[in-house]
């Protein structure tokens, strides 16, 4: 706050609504034209690639058809709508992103904070690196790669799962547990943490190396023991890049991507793998129904967008008006 | 200051370049394209035209000689295969570029099917030029053509068939029930146009005709002293015996009786044991059965549940493998069926010879031919509409007259055999072909595989569409394993249509593509994914115990009537009824 004000105060940015707003405006841009000429790049990208395309949401209330364009498409208000909430698999569809999501959410999101904050402190310098890179590497792998070597890997036949079960003692083959419905979750959210931990860490570690030595130099003269040092110096100082990836993940919890799920749904999980994006890649996108798949896109975004804002404003109400996004 | 400007602008301009080459690709003009150039005739290889490179007796209208050369390019959009090695030089597409006297040109899309689907669907939406010809691009149906071409998006090719000179002799070979419904199921209903050029298979003429291959391992047999089992109790009891006596002799529970997959093609081990039950065929997904012209669904008889049970019986007796219902990957399915150390673990399964078998493996032929045990079903006939010349093509009249070129005996055979005098030959008297026919052609195997391998003698897929008649049984002095799997096949295909024909067959299934009404199609499309999906669903739960035939079944049934059953058969029963002329 007190930073914002001082800021304020040297003219470098000006409160909306006072006199001569025009002409300080123009001032500071004359001013600082550099950093306004970069700004421009990217709001000119977002302009293009985000704002311009909104135009089309349309689509989500006409019946489109590509040979006469989103102009010329008839109206047909909330059909699509309509159709999606009456869809007789709409509850389970619903419930099942938001339990993958949820879970993906609670499960994954403390593991890189708490990697991060390991790797922070320990002190063999040769550890952390060795530990970093091999935990940058699974990021890199494909998605369907990925869902093969986890398919290969938990094969009760020709796979690692069927060898140890018969290497202690197992007799013919164990249960395939990726018939059972109730894995599929597991699996899925296990596997991505797996997969994306390290490389979620970055963020987490840019943001401790920012941490003031001098803090934890104050600490230690106050007899914090390291464990204390973690609790009371580094995590309140990363505690505003939580809330704000916290927020972000909130904001797109009902965006579960299809890859990962079709490439590992199957007839006996799909009661819990069928989830929003699937099914608009079967329905909407393979039977090129673009309007239904822009209307069920559009109920995606308005929930991520309440959500979004909700946890905002929720976050914004714990830390006292200290951490908010908006 | 001077320093601090200078850098600032490098760095908006690295950023301006930066964003300006994320912009997608600008499709080539006519004139930036590269046409490729066609080798003359001649000058490396002896491509000979249709006329002269047959015997007489090949009942084929002969053309002239090639045309000359029209200075025309087409663009063909064809779905990419691994397997060739450049379209440009590819010996077919110089064939073709001699015989059309057109340049051809290509745009490649993504090899599945569905994900060409998305890129077409892609390009429509954003108003790009389409390629002049869509050859098998994404999955169509004809309900979508037909809707597509309506908006202008395809050329109606009705006239340009009326006038054809092949296609209308291949129509002619058909039966007159067979030309109607071919001419029929693809076109407008109103209108009468068809976007799309027509192609027929009979499902019979295929090795691929059976809707799954059982085959049994006949050295466990022999070795266990059993006689191959003909009905599910004889099965059952059979499979104990793989699952008890160690039949592989490595004195390890290891085997697995029987093995199959509901995902992979003709590997439905499930619907094969149905079959011992109720006529079930999902060759084309879960359809409809007709008995004497009446549309009836076997998902809801009494047999499918006992069908069911005995599935179960299996399951839960490690008789079956429960892998059946999960695996999806052609990998993991050879890797159990040819186990890297060799011995064999499976006793009874459902596989295509050439595709579920490992390279160079000879596992195979320890595996006998077994019928499934009371109906056995065909893959329907195939009424597809493949090729389609699009409304941005500037030359229709040159793009059918390719289309009906892919009609001739000559290029129906360079497509799948490759290169005259190179890759095949036509036969001598007396040469037979795989199931004992007179050959008309001979291959050449000793020149290197045109099909499943790296090439540049073929497309390596049938993206052209065809009638029967352009198809030639080939005599093959190759001693390959894989020639050896293709008479395998062929043996099987025989085997089953004898068995067909000794079992009460009334039943067929309903094929997908019959003549509806926009308001049928409408419901359809919405009612008919569900259902099948529902029924697929359910088949697994039910056999791995997940739901309970005694306890869940009135459930399955009220499930299966709230998601349009009813509706489903009286739809189907009304499209039948129009393709057969209300007969």
């Amino acid at each position: 706050m007190r930073k914002s004000t001082a800021l304020i105060k040297e003219g470098t940015l000006v409160p909306a609504g006072k006199r001569r707003r025009g002409g300080a405006v123009w001032k500071n841009i004359k001013k600082n034209w550099q950093l306004h000429l970069m700004i421009l790049v990217p709001v000119t990208y977002v302009l293009i690639f985000y704002y311009g395309p909104m135009y089309g949401i349309q689509i989500a209330f006409r019946n489109f058809t590509p040979r006469k364009g989103i102009w010329g498409s008839d109206w047909v208000g909330w059909q699509h709508f309509v159709d999606f909430f009456t869809y007789h698999d709409f509850k389970t569809i619903l419930l099942n992103t938001l339990a993958i999501s949820a879970y993906s959410l609670f499960a994954g999101f403390p593991v890189p904070i708490i990697l991060a904050l390991m790797m922070h402190v320990t002190r063999r310098n040769t550890l952390r690196k060795i530990v970093q890179n091999t935990s940058y590497i699974p990021h890199f792998i494909s998605v369907v790669v990925m869902v093969g070597i986890l398919f290969q890997v938990f094969n009760p036949i020709t796979g690692l799962y069927g060898s140890l079960y018969r290497m202690l003692g197992g007799t013919g083959y164990p249960s395939d547990i990726r018939l059972n419905a109730g894995s599929f979750r597991h699996l899925y959210v296990w596997s991505g943490i797996w997969q994306e931990m390290g490389w979620s860490t970055i963020i987490y570690v840019a943001a401790l190396s920012n941490v003031s030595p001098e803090l934890h130099e104050a600490a230690m003269i106050d007899g914090a023991q390291r464990w204390q040092r973690v609790r009371h110096v580094d995590l309140p100082a990363i505690l505003p890049t939580v809330a704000i990836r916290l927020i972000l993940r909130c904001g797109s919890i009902l965006s579960v991507g299809y890859v990962k799920v079709l490439l590992m749904q199957n007839s006996l999980n799909i009661s819990v793998s069928e989830v929003i994006s699937t099914y608009v890649y079967t329905y909407g996108l393979g039977n090129m129904k673009f309007s239904y798949g822009t209307a069920i896109g559009l109920f995606d975004s308005v929930v991520n967008l309440i959500l979004l804002l909700s946890v905002n404003r929720l976050v914004k109400w714990l830390s006292g008006n200290e951490m908010n996004m908006l | 200051m001077k320093n601090k400007r200078w850098l600032s602008l490098i760095v908006v301009a690295v950023l301006l370049l930066s964003l300006a080459a994320c912009q997608p690709a600008k499709p080539p003009t006519e004139s930036e394209k590269v046409t490729p150039q066609a080798t003359p005739t001649g000058t490396d290889k002896p491509v000979t035209p249709t006329g002269t490179d047959k015997p007489a007796e090949t009942p084929e209208p002969t053309p002239s000689g090639p045309p000359p050369r029209k200075g025309i390019t087409l663009t063909l959009g064809l779905r990419k295969n691994v397997h060739v090695e450049d379209y440009d030089t590819n010996a077919f597409t110089r064939w073709l570029e001699e015989q059309s006297g057109l340049d051809l040109d290509f745009m490649l899309f993504a090899s599945d099917t569905a994900e060409s689907a998305t890129q077409l669907a892609t390009m429509m939406s954003g108003n790009e030029k389409l390629p002049d010809l869509l050859l098998s691009i994404g999955n169509l149906t004809v309900a979508k053509t037909i809707e597509l071409g309506k908006d202008g998006y395809f050329v109606d090719l009705k006239d340009y068939l009326d006038k054809s000179t092949h296609f209308k002799a291949g129509l002619a070979a058909l039966t007159e029930a067979q030309q109607k419904k071919l001419m029929t199921i693809g076109a407008d209903p109103v209108t009468g146009a068809i976007y799309a050029a027509p192609s027929f298979s009979s499902a019979r003429d295929s090795i691929d005709a059976p809707f799954a291959m059982g085959r049994i391992n006949d050295e466990w047999l022999k070795k266990l002293n059993l006689k191959k089992p003909s009905n599910p109790d004889e099965l059952y009891d059979v499979l104990v015996a793989f699952r008890d006596k160690d039949p592989n002799g490595n004195g390890k529970a290891d085997e697995i009786p029987a093995l199959g997959s509901i995902a992979l093609y003709r590997a439905d081990i499930v619907s094969w044991l149905l079959n011992g039950f109720v006529h079930i065929n999902n060759s084309h997904g879960y359809a409809l059965n007709i008995t004497d012209g009446k549309v009836w669904s076997p998902y809801v008889t009494d047999e499918f549940r006992e069908g069911l049970r005995y599935v179960r019986k299996l399951v839960a007796n490690n008789l079956l493998a429960e892998q059946t219902f999960v695996i999806s990957k052609t990998d993991e399915y050879r890797g159990i069926i040819c186990p890297a150390d060799g011995s064999a673990v499976v006793g009874l399964v459902a596989m295509h010879p050439t595709l579920h078998v490992v390279k160079e493996n000879e596992r195979l032929f320890e595996y006998a031919p077994i019928m499934p045990f009371k109906y056995a079903p065909f893959a329907a006939d195939t009424y597809s509409y493949p090729t389609i010349i699009t409304a941005d093509c500037q030359h229709p009249d040159e793009a059918f007259a390719l289309i009906d070129l892919s009609y001739t005996l000559g290029c129906s055979i360079r497509s799948r055999f490759g290169e005259f005098g190179v890759n095949w030959d036509w036969a001598k008297p007396g040469e037979k072909d795989a199931r004992g026919k007179d050959a008309v052609i001979r291959t050449m195997p000793e020149n290197g595989a045109v099909w499943g391998a790296q090439t540049n003698q073929t497309w390596s897929a049938g993206s052209f569409p065809s009638l029967p008649k352009d198809r030639a049984g080939a005599f093959t002095n190759d001693n390959s394993l894989t020639a050896r799997r293709v008479i395998l096949m062929n043996q099987y295909l025989d085997e089953y249509i004898a068995y067909a024909a000794t079992h009460s067959m009334k039943e067929i299934a309903v094929t997908t593509e019959l003549v509806h009404t926009e308001e049928e199609l409408t419901k359809k499309e919405k009612i008919a994914p569900d259902i099948s999906k529902y029924i697929k669903k359910s088949i697994a739960e039910f056999c791995t115990g997940v739901l309970d035939l005694d306890r869940d079944w009135d459930a399955y049934l009220a499930t299966l009537e709230g998601l349009g059953q009813k509706d489903w058969v009286a739809i189907m029963q009304a499209g039948y009824t129009r393709v057969m002329g209300g007969k």
